[in-house]
């Protein structure tokens, strides 16, 4: 662990991004103390800009909505779909990439088959359709991000896999009587968590903005603020209040580039050869 | 008495894009109780792939293996888990065949947890002294010890679980010229301490030369001799054994004039499209007209000495032939 801090110390950007999706993530948990009751109530008069009064720190919309209060709410959703949609589609794409790598041959070909075929219909519209069929709620948005974003990690993990496999070291393994199951979990997966860290952060990122997206056209979960549906607020409003739209598209910049940045950063701090 | 590793007339050939290669073509090999054989060839002559059919990591084409007199050529993976223990090996790049995100305690402990032996973190101790190795390293990972020491580490796994049999498939060399004679050393004194049989695969003679009991010739997927070190070394009767050791660095350099030039032209025919007749006979510098057609049978020189050899059913050519190439 002190190898970790050393190392982020030296390397500000993963740094700053670690801190700030820390800092992103205990406003959004601590969103219902920090602004109790519904951030859906009008509590001001409409379209007071930023940092025009200290109670409305980011002011309030067309409605005389607290901006800074739907901005902590909308968090916890998009953090909420992003790393449950990230954590689903790492763990169909892990398992689908290790079957196929391991055992080759019929199975590989199988899996990687569907893959191809998930794989070309477009993320977004795939998610479009999924929730247009099964209604809009955080549940379906998370599995239908989760549904279009787990191939790029199950090719991943099957080429690191299926290269590993022909290693001495599970010759080794197979040599000391190591079962399959073992080889693959405790051997082979953590020496290619790096590039799986890397790609589960991106889908992190992709899934916050496809959840602002399907919230943006009116397909998130009606009962609930998203930093997407804060964008199509604004999106009226554009000349007269830019800032509107501004406020949650910035959050969503700041998110999405340091979960990013956090992904690098835990990659580093796993991997032994950097220990110096 | 029944050899603890019998090999008989084991035959692979890998499917590749090129064609069929034949690895391993008919090989028998007997290992017995606390023997060293040297097996010895050029890379690509089928020397890995013995060792891998030997230890089941790959399916045999044709032939037997036998362990301690048990058929195990198709034995599944769980009737191979009582046999692994007593059948070890040592890679030839223990960087590869070490994984990069254990430490070297971890590695050296991983047979024995898969086996559920007792005293493990003692074991793990007691390795570590018995290859040579501060019991420091143990929290160590690979990529931060010396090459020779990743090595011993390799060894030290090999051995945990206190097998019968270990096959080392040149283990010294991706080493440093400098700490290979230590680790052969290391090899020949733990073979020696713990009865050890040891199946010992190299392409250079000298690295073998004190270490075996008995010396196995390859070439091109064939054992084409096969004898005691001494009688090998006076005896051998092969022309390619004769070239082999002909080309063993001399220690003076008197002694290496007095020698002449190294007899072996060419390189090692394509595994595959191995020559017709005898797999040898396209650089052999004494190859007469029966060795292009016809393969050559397995002669038995002496009770413990065979090879593969026209010459050696054909004395009086063998005696013309030799007389005139020198």
């Amino acid at each position: 662990m002190t190898h970790f801090a050393r190392r982020l110390r030296r390397d500000v950007p993963a740094l700053a991004g670690l801190v700030t999706l820390v800092l992103v993530g205990a406003i959004a948990l601590a969103a219902p103390w920090l602004y109790p009751g519904d951030p859906q109530d009008m509590v001001a008069r409409p379209l007071i800009w930023p940092f025009q009064d200290a109670a409305l720190p980011l002011g309030t919309d067309r409605l005389g909505r607290d901006l800074a209060a739907g901005l902590a709410h909308g968090a916890r959703v998009s953090l909420l779909v992003g790393f449950a949609a990230a954590a689903a589609a790492v763990l169909v794409g892990v398992t689908v990439g290790c079957l196929a790598g391991w055992f080759g041959g019929l199975v590989d070909d199988s899996l990687m088959r569907v893959t191809d075929a998930v794989q070309t219909v477009p993320g977004f519209v795939l998610a479009l359709a999924l929730v247009a069929v099964m209604g809009p709620g955080v549940g379906t948005v998370i599995l239908a991000i989760a549904v279009s974003s787990w191939t790029g990690t199950a090719r991943v993990v099957r080429a690191e896999v299926s290269s590993w496999r022909e290693r001495d070291l599970v010759a080794a393994c197979r040599v000391m009587g190591m079962g399959s199951g073992e080889i693959l979990i405790r051997q082979i997966l953590p020496n290619i968590a790096s590039p799986v860290i890397v790609l589960a952060s991106v889908v992190v990122a992709v899934a916050i903005l496809v959840e602002s997206a399907l919230s943006f056209l009116g397909l998130g979960d009606p009962a609930l603020v998203s930093w997407g549906s804060m964008i199509a607020e604004g999106r009226g409003l554009l000349r007269r209040a830019w800032f509107v739209a501004a406020v949650p598209g910035v959050a969503i910049i700041i998110t999405v580039v340091s979960v990013s940045l956090a992904g690098e950063a835990v990659t580093a701090a796993l991997d032994p050869r950097d220990r110096q | 008495m029944t050899p603890l590793l019998q090999l008989d007339t084991v035959t692979k050939a890998w499917r590749t894009p090129a064609g069929l290669v034949q690895a391993v073509r008919g090989v028998s090999l007997a290992v017995q109780a606390g023997e060293t054989v040297a097996l010895v060839g050029e890379s690509g002559c089928g020397k890995s792939t013995l060792a891998r059919l030997a230890l089941r990591l790959t399916p045999v084409d044709a032939g037997r293996i036998l362990f301690d007199g048990q058929d195990i050529t198709h034995a599944s993976e769980r009737a191979l888990t009582a046999i692994r223990p007593r059948l070890q090996m040592v890679f030839q790049d223990a960087s590869a065949a070490l994984n990069p995100r254990r430490t070297i305690g971890q590695a050296i402990d991983d047979p024995l947890r898969v086996h559920g032996r007792p005293n493990r973190a003692a074991r793990v101790q007691a390795l570590l002294g018995e290859v040579g190795l501060d019991a420091s390293l143990a929290s160590r990972f690979p990529h931060e010890v010396s090459g020779g020491q990743r090595q011993r580490v390799g060894i030290a796994r090999a051995l945990a679980l206190d097998p019968a049999v270990v096959i080392a498939d040149e283990p010294v060399s991706a080493l440093d010229v400098s700490v290979r004679a230590q680790v052969i050393n290391l090899m020949s004194s733990l073979a020696r301490q713990r009865g050890l049989a040891m199946v010992f695969i190299g392409h250079d003679l000298a690295v073998v030369r004190h270490l075996a009991d008995r010396i196995a010739v390859m070439h091109l997927g064939e054992i084409v001799e096969a004898a005691p070190r001494q009688r090998f070394w006076s005896q051998a009767a092969h022309p390619y054994s004769q070239a082999l050791i002909a080309s063993v660095p001399a220690a003076t350099p008197a002694a290496a004039r007095a020698r002449g030039p190294a007899p072996l032209a060419g390189d090692l025919p394509s595994p595959l499209a191995p020559p017709p007749g005898c797999s040898f006979h396209t650089r052999c510098p004494r190859a007469i007209a029966t060795c292009q057609h016809q393969s050559p049978p397995l002669i038995r020189l002496a009770p413990d000495h065979t090879a593969r050899c026209h010459l050696l059913t054909h004395p009086v050519l063998d005696a013309a032939a030799s007389t005139g190439h020198r």
